[in-house]
This record gives C-alpha cells, sequence and structure tokens, in this order.
C-alpha cells in the first residue's frame, strides 16, 4: 500500500511546511545598534539597523563580559584595534568602516567565528560556530501580542476616529484624505520583551573627588577647553576656572565618536594598570553598576571648584522677556550627586546649547523648555515637581494641579537676589488660628457607623510648618503665610485668624449622582488618608485603617447616637 | 434502477458481541448523563468561567453537525447535480445525517445549563436576530425537520402494504396504510424541494458555526481567528462529507460481512480532492492574507494543533486522494478518510477550547472523564440506533447473501 | 461530469462570495440610537484602599447572591491571589504589584464594564441579555437556555455561571443596580459604599470631560488615558490609573466593537433572505436544467423513463 503515490503524497506535505517554513520570516524589529556587554548576564543584541535593515535571522545575542574574561591575558587587542598612541578604538574592529550590510556582516561572520574556531583547533574555551548557534531566539509563547484590525463598520463611532489613527491609516481603498495607508499585517506581532538597558555609571562628587586626588588636580587628563574657549577667556583676562573645563569631545583628534567615555576611562585605566600597577575598572559591570549613593551620603563629599558665583541671576543678555531668576547655585551642588545631574554629560552652561529658538546642539530643546518642562529631571521645574513627590510634601502637593500652569511665572521669575539672601519662614501657627478653634477638633458631622475624628489640628499645622521652614527649596516659595492653611482649606484666598469655610459647604453630606466634587466622606478619606498614603508609606505613625482614626461603633451604638441628637 | 441496487433492511444478527459492548458503552455514557442531570455540570465536566465550552460542545454539537454533512453532500450530488451512480449511498448518508443531527440534539441537552428550556428559540418573542447561534438553532431545527421528511419515504417504503399494528391497534392498520401511501406519493413529487432546502440550511448553518467564534477575536488565536471562518467551516465540511459516507459505508461492510462497493466509493473519493483543495487554498490564503502565518512555529497549542489536524489530517488525506491507487484501494480510502475525519474533529475542538485563549484562565482546559464518557457514549448510541435503523428499514443496498 | 462539479463548487463560492461581499455595510444593530447618551460609572483606581466595601454592598444589595456576612469583607489576606468574579460575586477588588516599580501596588475594582456595544447582549440566542437604553446590560434568566455563549463572546470574560446548580443555573455579572436602584433614581450599592469616593456616577459624557480633567491637572498621578472612552466601541465603566492598564488586568482593545465582526456577516446573509433564495433558486435551476437535460436524453433514445428515486 504504500507505493509511489502515498510517497508523492508525504513529498507534497513535506514540500508544504517547506513552504511554510520559508514563509515564516522572523519578523523581529531592527533596533538598537552595536552596543557593548551585558549587565547581570543578560545579552545585547547586535542588530545595526540602519546598515541591516529588516533581518533575516534573528539578531545576535553578544555576551561583552564573557569575552572579556575569557580574553583576560589577551586584553582588548584580539577585538579592539589601537591607534599609535596605543589607545583602543572601543569599537568592533573596522565595524564602523563598513557601508553596505553583507560587508558587515561578512566582518562579523570572519571575526567572530574565524577566532571561535582557531580557538577550538587551539583547544581553548570558545564559542559557536554554527548559524544557529548565535542566531539563536528563545521563542516564548506569550512574546506575541496581536490586534485584529477589519474595516470597520460602525461608521456611528466618529468621535474614535480623532483619537485613534487606525480610524484613518486603513487599507488604500479606505483612507482618508492626507492619511498614509497602513499595513493591516504590520499590527500583529508588535510586542517583543525589551532589551535589557545598561544602569548608568555611578560618576558622583565622590568618584570624581577620588579621580582627583589619584591624577593631582591635572583637569587637562579628562576634561577639555576648545581654543575658542581659551580666546575667549584671554580676552576677558580670566584664568580658566572649573567651569569652563567641559567633558567634550573633541572632533578634531577623538578616537571614537560615540564613546568618548569608552575611549578616555578604559584607556586611561587600562595604561595605569600597566604603569601603576593600580587602575580603575575595565569590565562593563564594575562601572555600570547601576548604584547610586545618596545625597546624605555624599554630604562631606569635597564639590569640584568650579567657580561659580553661589546666587545669581539666571537671565537671557537680549530679549528677554520675563525678569530673571534668582538662582542659588551652592545649595544645589549641596543637594545634587554631581555636576551632571543638571548640566548633562557635557558639563556645559545651559545657554551654550539651549537657545531662544532651539539649536541642534541642544536637541532643538529651547531655552524655556530646558528649564521649565515638568517631566525631565534636569529642568528646574521638573526637579521642583519632583520633590514634592517626596513623602513630607506629598501630603499636600499630591491633590494639588501639578506642573507649570497653576503655579504662575512671578514665583521665580522676581528679578532680584533678595529672597534668596534673605529667606522667609512661615509664622508660627497660633499667629493664624482663630481663637475660638481649639487645639483639637472634633469632626462628627456624618458620624455613622464609626465615631467622631479627633483631629490633633495645631499639632499638625505646626510639623507642617516645620518641614516647610526647615527646607530651603520649600521657604522660598512658600511666600504666603497662610501656605500650610491652604494645603488642607484647598480655595483660597485665606486670611489669618478668620473663619474658613466647613468643608461640607461644598462637599455635601448626601450623593449627588453626576456631580465631580467629591461627597464629605469621599473628600474627607481623600483629604486626610490620601495625606497620610503619601507622606507615611510605612504606615509607622500617621493612621491609616478605618480604626486608627475613628473607633467603630457596635451595632446598637448607632441608634444611641442618632437619639441623642 | 436496476434491482440489485434496490435498498433492502440488513438481514443480519441484531445481538453480536460487538453490539454488545456497544451497549455497554450506551450504558456507560447514559450513567453520566444521568449522573448531570442530577448532580448538575460542576460535577461531570470540568467547565468553569473562563471556559464555558468545552468537549460537548467542540465534539457533541460542532463536530456532530460537520460529519453529518454527507447528508446533503450527498442529496445536492444524486438530485441536484443528477449523478445517479452515487444512489445506493444517499440513504445510508441520509441516515447518517438524521442520526446525527438528532444527537446533536441530545448531546446539546446534557450541555445546556436550562436544557429544559431548549425549545426557547423557536418563540417568535424570544428571537434575537443578531445572534450567531440564533441562526444555527434555527437551521438546524429546520434542516432536522427536512431530515426527518426526507426519511420519511423509506419508512414508508418498508411498511406500505405490510402495515400490521400489535393487538388493539390492529383497526388502525388500513388507516395507516392510506396515511402511508398518501405520504409517500405527495412526497415523491415535493421532495426536491425538501432537498434543496437541506442544502441551503446545511450551507447556512454549517458556515455559521464557524461564524460564533468570530465574536472572540481577542480570545482565539490568529491562526484559528479570522472573519473567513464561516467560509473555512463550510468548505471543510463539505468537503469531509464524502469521507464520512466513505468510511461509514466501509465500516457498515465490514459489520455485515460485504465489501466495499469501491464503484462507488472511489469516484466518491475521485470528488474530495476538488473539495478538499478549496478548503486548504481558503486556509492557507486566508493565513498568508492575514498574515498569521509567523505563529506557525511558536509551539503554542494553537500552533501544533494547526500542523496535527491541517498539515497531517488534512493535506496529507488530500494527496492520498488525489492518488489513484488510493482510491482504489479500500485501505486507502480507510486511511485516508479517517485521517481527515480526525483532522475535522481536531479542528472544531481547537476553534472551541484549545486555540481558545481567555484572558485570566489559570489552567488549560482538559475535558473530565464523564464528558468523554457521554461523548463515547452518544457516539455508541448513534450506532446501535443505525443498526437498528438498517436492520428494519430499507437503508443499506440489497445485498444477495442476505436476500 | 466536470460541468457539472464545476457548476456545484461555482454555486457554493459564489453564495460565499455574495455573503462577505455583501457583509461590507454599516450595521445599526439597536436602531441607530446614540450609546453615548447614557449613565456610567468612572472609577478612580489612585484612591482605592481595597477596602472591599463595594464587595460588600454588593453583597447587601443583590439578594440573588448567596449571603456572606460582612466579617468575610474584612479579609486582607485575599489580595494575595487574583481573584475573578463567579456566581457568588458580582465585583471582587484585585491588589496589583507593579513588576517595574517594587512596591508600588494598586487595588482594582473589576465588575461587568456595560459596554456600549456588548458582545454577550448580541449573542445571546434567545435575548436574555438585553441593553437598557440608558446603558445598563441586564439579565433575564427566565428567558435563558444556559449555552453559555455569552461567556464565549465577552472579551472581558465577565459572566460567570452558576455549574454547580442542578435546575436553575444562571448567569450572574453585574446588574449595575439597574432594577433595584438606578430606577429609583439612586446610584449603584458599591458607588454609594465607596468611602474613598474612587467611583464617580453620572453621565457618560460627563465622565469623561471628568477623566480628562483629572488627566490635565495630575499629570503625574495618572497613566493619560481613560480605559474604556474607546475601548470596543466605549463602556460604560471606565477607568483611571497611576500604572498601565494591562497591569490592572484590563486588557488592551481596539476601537472596534466585537459584535461588529459577527453581525456585519449574519446581516449580509440575511439581507431579506436574498442570499439563501438565490442560494434556493440557483441549485433549483441546475436541477431542474440538469433533469430536463436528462429527459430530452432519454426520449432521444427511446428508452422508458424509471421510476426515480
Amino acid at each position: 500500500m504504500i507505493n509511489r503515490s502515498t510517497a508523492c503524497g508525504i513529498i507534497g506535505c513535506l514540500a508544504i511546511a517547506c513552504l511554510a517554513a520559508l514563509g515564516c520570516k522572523d519578523r523581529s524589529d531592527s533596533n538598537a545598534s552595536v552596543q557593548g556587554a551585558s549587565p547581570a548576564g543578560q545579552a545585547r543584541f547586535i542588530t545595526i539597523s540602519d546598515v541591516f535593515g529588516e533581518l533575516e535571522r534573528p539578531p545576535v545575542r553578544f555576551d561583552h563580559d564573557k569575552h572579556t574574561l575569557a580574553l583576560e591575558k589577551e586584553g582588548c587587542q584580539p577585538c579592539h584595534r589601537a591607534d599609535d598612541q596605543g589607545n583602543f578604538l572601543f569599537t568592533y574592529l573596522n565595524v564602523e568602516e563598513q557601508s553596505d550590510s553583507t560587508a558587515l556582516m561578512n566582518v562579523f561572520h570572519d571575526e567572530c567565528t574565524g577566532c571561535h574556531t582557531s580557538r577550538a583547533q587551539e583547544g581553548k574555551e570558545t564559542g559557536p560556530v554554527t548559524c544557529g548557534e548565535c542566531h539563536a531566539i528563545e521563542r516564548a509563547y506569550d512574546e506575541h501580542e496581536y490586534v485584529p484590525v477589519m474595516p470597520d463598520y460602525y461608521e456611528v463611532l466618529r468621535d474614535t476616529y480623532h483619537s485613534d489613527c487606525t480610524a484613518c491609516h486603513r487599507e488604500p481603498s479606505k483612507t482618508a484624505k492626507d492619511a498614509g495607508a497602513l499595513d493591516w499585517k504590520s499590527f500583529y506581532v508588535t510586542h517583543k520583551k525589551t532589551e535589557a538597558e545598561w544602569p548608568g555609571v555611578t560618576f558622583d562628587y565622590l568618584t570624581h573627588a577620588e579621580h582627583v586626588e589619584a591624577l593631582e588636580d591635572q583637569c587637562g587628563l579628562c576634561h577639555y577647553i576648545s581654543p575658542q574657549k581659551l580666546e575667549e577667556l584671554k580676552a576677558e583676562g580670566r584664568e580658566p576656572a572649573g567651569r569652563d573645563w567641559v567633558w567634550d569631545v573633541d572632533r578634531k583628534t577623538s578616537l571614537t565618536r560615540r564613546r568618548p567615555a569608552h575611549a578616555r576611562c578604559i584607556n586611561c585605566h587600562l595604561q595605569r594598570r600597566t604603569e601603576a600597577d593600580e587602575g580603575g575598572p575595565v569590565h562593563c559591570g564594575e562601572c555600570h553598576s547601576g548604584a547610586t549613593r545618596t545625597i546624605e551620603e555624599l554630604a562631606d563629599v569635597a564639590r569640584p571648584d568650579c567657580g561659580q558665583d553661589d546666587m545669581m541671576l539666571i537671565q537671557l543678555d537680549q530679549g528677554a522677556r520675563a525678569k530673571a531668576v534668582a538662582f542659588n547655585h551652592q545649595s544645589h551642588v549641596a543637594n545634587s550627586r554631581s555636576c551632571q545631574d543638571c548640566h548633562h554629560k557635557t558639563l556645559r552652561a545651559c545657554q551654550d546649547c539651549h537657545t531662544v529658538d532651539g539649536d541642534e546642539k541642544a536637541h532643538g530643546i529651547t531655552l524655556a523648555e530646558a528649564h521649565h518642562e515638568v517631566s525631565s529631571s534636569r529642568s528646574c521645574v521638573g526637579c521642583h515637581e519632583a520633590e514634592k513627590h517626596k513623602a513630607e510634601c506629598a501630603g499636600c502637593h499630591q491633590l494639588m494641579p501639578g506642573g507649570l500652569v497653576h503655579a504662575g511665572c512671578s514665583g521665580c521669575h522676581t528679578g532680584t537676589l533678595d529672597r534668596l539672601q534673605t529667606p522667609g519662614k512661615l509664622p508660627p501657627p497660633e499667629e493664624l488660628i482663630p481663637e475660638d478653634v481649639g487645639d483639637e477638633i472634633l469632626i462628627g458631622r456624618i458620624e455613622d457607623a464609626y465615631g467622631p475624628v479627633r483631629l490633633p489640628h495645631l499639632h499638625k499645622v505646626q510639623e507642617l510648618t516645620e518641614i516647610s521652614n526647615n527646607s530651603a527649596l520649600a521657604s522660598y516659595f512658600h511666600t504666603d503665610r497662610m501656605t500650610v492653611c491652604t494645603g488642607c482649606h484647598h480655595l483660597g484666598p485665606m486670611e489669618a485668624k478668620a473663619d474658613v469655610p466647613s468643608c461640607a459647604t461644598c462637599h455635601t453630606a448626601r450623593d449627588e449622582p453626576g456631580s465631580s466634587t467629591p461627597t464629605l466622606l469621599g473628600s474627607y478619606h481623600q483629604r486626610c488618608l490620601g495625606c497620610h498614603q503619601r507622606m507615611d508609606p510605612a504606615e509607622q505613625e500617621m493612621p491609616q485603617s478605618c480604626t486608627g482614626c475613628h473607633e467603630e461603633k457596635a451595632p446598637g451604638d448607632k441608634c444611641l447616637a442618632a437619639a441623642q441628637e | 434502477m436496476s434491482a440489485d441496487e434496490r435498498a433492502a433492511p440488513v438481514a443480519k444478527r441484531f445481538f453480536t458481541p460487538g453490539m454488545m459492548v456497544l451497549i455497554g458503552i450506551m450504558l456507560g455514557g447514559v450513567g453520566w448523563g444521568l449522573y448531570r442531570m442530577i448532580f448538575s455540570l460542576a460535577s461531570v465536566t470540568h467547565l468553569n468561567d473562563q471556559y464555558p465550552m468545552g468537549l460537548w460542545i467542540g465534539v457533541d454539537v460542532a463536530t456532530g453537525v460537520a460529519l453529518a454533512a454527507g447528508g446533503f453532500t450527498t442529496s445536492a450530488l444524486v438530485y441536484v447535480l443528477r449523478r445517479e451512480h452515487f444512489h445506493a449511498v444517499v440513504r445510508p448518508a441520509l441516515l447518517t445525517a438524521m442520526l446525527g443531527y438528532t444527537f446533536v440534539g441530545i448531546g446539546l441537552l446534557f450541555d445546556l445549563g436550562r436544557w429544559y428550556n431548549i425549545w426557547h428559540p423557536s418563540m417568535p418573542w424570544m428571537w434575537q436576530g443578531n445572534s450567531v447561534l440564533f441562526e444555527v438553532g434555527m437551521c438546524v431545527m429546520l434542516y432536522l425537520t427536512v431530515l426527518y421528511i426526507e426519511f420519511v419515504p423509506i419508512v414508508c417504503e418498508r411498511f406500505m402494504g405490510r402495515v400490521n399494528l400489535p393487538g388493539k391497534l390492529a383497526r388502525l392498520n388500513d388507516l395507516v396504510d392510506i396515511v402511508l401511501r398518501l405520504a409517500d406519493h405527495v412526497l415523491g413529487k415535493v421532495m426536491f424541494i425538501f432537498i434543496i432546502a437541506g442544502v441551503v440550511l446545511s450551507c447556512l448553518h454549517q458556515s455559521s458555526l464557524g461564524t460564533l467564534m468570530v465574536i472572540a477575536p481577542y480570545k482565539l488565536h490568529p491562526l484559528y481567528w479570522s472573519p473567513m471562518l464561516p467560509l473555512l467551516f463550510l468548505t471543510s465540511a463539505v468537503a469531509v462529507g464524502f469521507p464520512v459516507v466513505i468510511l461509514e459505508s466501509m465500516l457498515a461492510g465490514r459489520a455485515f460481512d460485504r465489501k466495499p462497493e469501491m464503484r462507488v466509493l472511489t469516484p466518491l473519493a475521485g470528488m474530495a480532492p476538488y473539495l478538499l483543495g478549496i478548503y486548504i487554498a481558503v486556509k492557507i490564503g486566508d493565513m498568508l492574507y492575514r498574515g498569521s502565518y509567523v505563529f506557525l512555529f511558536e509551539g503554542s497549542p494553537a500552533s501544533v494543533m494547526l500542523w496535527i489536524e491541517f498539515g497531517l489530517l488534512t493535506i496529507v488525506p488530500f494527496f492520498m486522494f488525489m492518488s489513484r491507487d488510493v482510491r482504489r484501494s479500500p485501505l486507502g480510502l480507510f486511511i485516508a478518510a479517517t485521517m481527515y475525519i480526525l483532522g475535522v474533529l481536531l479542528n472544531r475542538c481547537t476553534v472551541f477550547f484549545i486555540a481558545y485563549r481567555p484572558p485570566y484562565a489559570e489552567r488549560a482546559y482538559v475535558p473530565a472523564i464523564g464528558e468523554f464518557a457521554l461523548t463515547i457514549g452518544l457516539v455508541a448510541t448513534i450506532v446501535f440506533v443505525y443498526r437498528a435503523l438498517v436492520t428494519l428499514l430499507p437503508v443499506l443496498p440489497a445485498h444477495e447473501s442476505e436476500a | 461530469m466536470a460541468g457539472n462539479r464545476r457548476c456545484f463548487l461555482k454555486s457554493v463560492a459564489g453564495a460565499g462570495a455574495l455573503t462577505i461581499l455583501g457583509s461590507r455595510e454599516e450595521s445599526r444593530a439597536s436602531g441607530g440610537q446614540d450609546r453615548t447618551e447614557g449613565v456610567g460609572v468612572l472609577v478612580d483606581c489612585t484612591w482605592c484602599v481595597g477596602c472591599r466595601s463595594c464587595e460588600k454592598a454588593c453583597n447587601a444589595a443583590n439578594t440573588d447572591l448567596p449571603r456572606r456576612p460582612p466579617e468575610v469583607f474584612e479579609d486582607e489576606s485575599v489580595f494575595e491571589q487574583k481573584r475573578r468574579m463567579d456566581h457568588g460575586a458580582y465585583t471582587v477588588v484585585n491588589r496589583h504589584q507593579d513588576p517595574d516599580e517594587p512596591g508600588k501596588s494598586s487595588y482594582a475594582k473589576i465588575q461587568c464594564m456595560h459596554c456600549l456595544y456588548p458582545a454577550c447582549v448580541s449573542a445571546c440566542i434567545v435575548g436574555a441579555l438585553t441593553r437598557e437604553p440608558n446603558g445598563p446590560v441586564i439579565y433575564d434568566s427566565a428567558k435563558c437556555i444556559g449555552c453559555r455563549y455569552c461567556m464565549a463572546a465577552c472579551p472581558f470574560q465577565v459572566p460567570a455561571y452558576e455549574y454547580s446548580d442542578t435546575l436553575t443555573p444562571e448567569v450572574r455579572k453585574c446588574t449595575f443596580c439597574f432594577q433595584t436602584r438606578l430606577s429609583q433614581g439612586e446610584m449603584p450599592a458599591c458607588v454609594q459604599s465607596c468611602p474613598m469616593q474612587v467611583m464617580t456616577f453620572g453621565k457618560r459624557t460627563e465622565l469623561i470631560r471628568l477623566a480628562r480633567e483629572k488627566l490635565r491637572k495630575h499629570p503625574d498621578r495618572y497613566v493619560p488615558h481613560v480605559y474604556g472612552e474607546t475601548e470596543l466601541g466605549g463602556t460604560a465603566w471606565m477607568y483611571l490609573s497611576g500604572m498601565s492598564f494591562e497591569k490592572l488586568g484590563l486588557p488592551k482593545f481596539g476601537y472596534h466593537p466585537v459584535p461588529g465582526f459577527t453581525e456585519p456577516i449574519q446581516h449580509a446573509l440575511f439581507k431579506w433572505f436574498l442570499p439563501p433564495l438565490a442560494l434556493y433558486g440557483t441549485l433549483g435551476g441546475i436541477m431542474w436544467f440538469l433533469k430536463s437535460r436528462e429527459k430530452r436524453a432519454k426520449a432521444e433514445s427511446g428508452e422508458e423513463s424509471t421510476h426515480e428515486r
């Protein structure tokens, strides 16, 4: 029975299987360019996107640390070229010179597998040589996400079109004007596990101080002043101060455009290892450890002498439309981990790159954006917003609208250094609270299953006033005497010693279906419990359970309380 | 029609050892069915809130309907396309279909939570026209009626002129005889209406069974979900019609010591590649068009099932049916037909509960032993009733050795 | 002979093509009413503290649920596992840890989303699940046959079933307190009971406005998306969250309503019953044509016509 015809059937089956296999191209997105090695054993992908384009095979997972450890005796020579001075270019051989994908692929194939093969022949520990061992990928079942896309039948959903791109970008026959057609197959297989991110290098004031000591104050070994700058300084008649040195690349003599850090740091460390038998780290994970020291730990570390004024006015020399901003440089230095926290890696002054209209040096980010962008940790407003999230501030600030729009400009743009030089403090609560308000306030308006809350009002206000007065940042911006009061009594303006409207004025006790104002119960809880949650996440002092604030009544007591009213 | 193509009841002993085994399995199924009826679905099945549709829907309902497609495909072949050559297989196919659909209904009684409300969809005030299941239910109900109507002439043929009611009812013999003759006469004239209606209704509900799972695009694996599901179900059901007829003909022949009727089965098998080919083309075309082939090597249950039920159990029979040697060989036909029937069974099961991935399921659904037992019991019952009816009624072709 | 085969296949293919082509039209499943003009609830997960008062209130308000003593809802150990609604609970609260930020967790209450284009309503064979004009999706157990197709259809996997009930098993899901409270002008029990005002009940359009205002005022607090505004055509219950919604167990969906995949097919197939009638006619035509050709052939060859069948 197993005859020619059945054999044909089986061959046909196999043919279809092969066709299917060929058709199943790997749809991996080409992403990041060649990177170094892996933190904590996680490999990086080699998928040089602009040259390789869409990949035909899975990207190669390259583990740099494995190689540095295996080739410890040989050092960096096997893979990295050096220039005449013996400094290494930390790119892989001559990949930067290859302009087409085949040549690039050949470099990798010839060198990598060549080295692996020759080491195998020498009987040494070596890596893979077959295609699939390098171009391997774990096919996890749940790696794929898919969204089915169909021509739209429900044209009544007009509002969704404006919030959903796919409504316009559809198959050519139904494309809206000026919207491009989008291949609906590209909606399949969009999700892949993200690559491991390199943790940043910990280079804070302490590390800097260690380098300064080891290199005996020779800034020029790491930092750079351009000839132009030297000219400018000569014209000003000033010697180069700390802040003139930048961490930048001299484009004419740089060893590598992309990795000044690797070129300078690792080469120097290697040199000192051979010369002085004491060098810095060379393995990836030793620098890219991801560990950060806290500001408290760095409190006693000497700051680099940058020659900047302690307090200064930030202003535009020409064309300023707002008053200058008073800036306390000294306190910012004390409250940061490194100059790079604000000055980027380049250590330049803000206005060097960030112009009013945006410059390509600053990737188009304008001066205003650089100072005001809420989501950036380097901008003034962004950092201050982040500070407001700290436990001692978040209690009040979590319910206040965030961002610049509600703060107004005059808080910072004062035009004078006066308030910086003589900071104000909030007065003690006794000066603000009306006489007839006791130290402890009983909140029992909606007493029901639980008893009334005894709020230690005076104590709370004293605590909050102390927090504000202890913080230079808070003190600077809390200019209104009633600031702490407005944290809870949130609709101003308020006067000292005057009565405030009760919460129940706007927050009604009964439910109003459809109103956006929380009910009294909701607003008490959001305000009080919300504050406690933010200020004391560990629940050590501030009560966050029901009975922590009000005792639970036995079922019969409710009637009693009602009867007593 | 020549004399030796006339149908006649099978003259063989009914209670063979094989039948006793069958009865045993039936009783087992009945037992589990009763247990479900007394102690609820939870006690018998592994159905849960994440997997509402299980083996009983996948096999009893979906596969049952698919495999009963032999009825309408052979009817269409013989009565619409006038291929009288295949006359001998029409009645057995019709019986298979009738029993198949009847037991779809019976199986459904066990799966439904409120089985006593099964008549609800026929009441106009409870019609819900947007529901796919509504259309499936209505078409199946109507088609079952059509099948019974198509079956009446066989009963008439058996009992016309031979009505012999027992005891007191014997007075009604003549009346019954008149009714049978009238039915036979009338139906003879108008049967074509029902036959064509049967084909149309079949096409409608076979495809709508596929449309059922179109409503779950986020839960059905992309290898299986497609707006083309109705067409896929329809073409695969049409394609499995002849293999079912072939298999059932061979099994019946085996049971009754008859040689397989190769002069009918071989040309029947010759049409299978075309029908199978359409199904394969639609499936592969759909995968290419929607780009879902990227999941083929995923290793997920859905992708593995696709390789098995489509790659192995559909494409291989396709090539087998194309081979003249296979078509002429009883064993070849048997293997090819069985493979594709298994393929359809696995396909329905995959669509309903294997490639079905609910968002919060902690473990996959594996049918419970009671579910298997009831399903197998129902299949055994179908075989039992089939045997009983072919012994009683003129369904299978008359056989000289038995005459 | 080959021609007959081809004819058969062509007619089947033709009917199929007619179906698919005919399905390219809009469908107005409920008569074109504006479904966005209904009630809804906005759930702000950033305020939820996991007190389970909503679960307690739901259990107390719905008499068809098995009674549970209030102490059951004070048990915090339930948060160690992710729970789903089942036949005894219309709503549950789960705690979700943020896998990217250890220590950060959020609570989320889940229940029926009361979609604007409910899959369950479209799926129900007997119309036991219906959508009220103002939004709530409600269940009539008297009509139900227990087929559980609604459970297969629901993309949120909401409906639960009483598998252990032998005689009168029901599909169980949140009713939006429609019969007991909404029709009396009150808000649902869970919304009313929440001490942290996590939920706001009101007109859906108003809630969207409120949600957008919250997103604008507190961009650091929320993920900038109102879940349920457009998902699957929109749902009456919408969510705001501080973590991405997938982390809260709310799946990522497109804007296309799920019944929009099946209803056009069904409506095209039965548009004035034309496709089935066309198929019927085609097959009838083929049969008649072939039969008359047979008769002519037999008459010409002089044979007696044999008895058909």
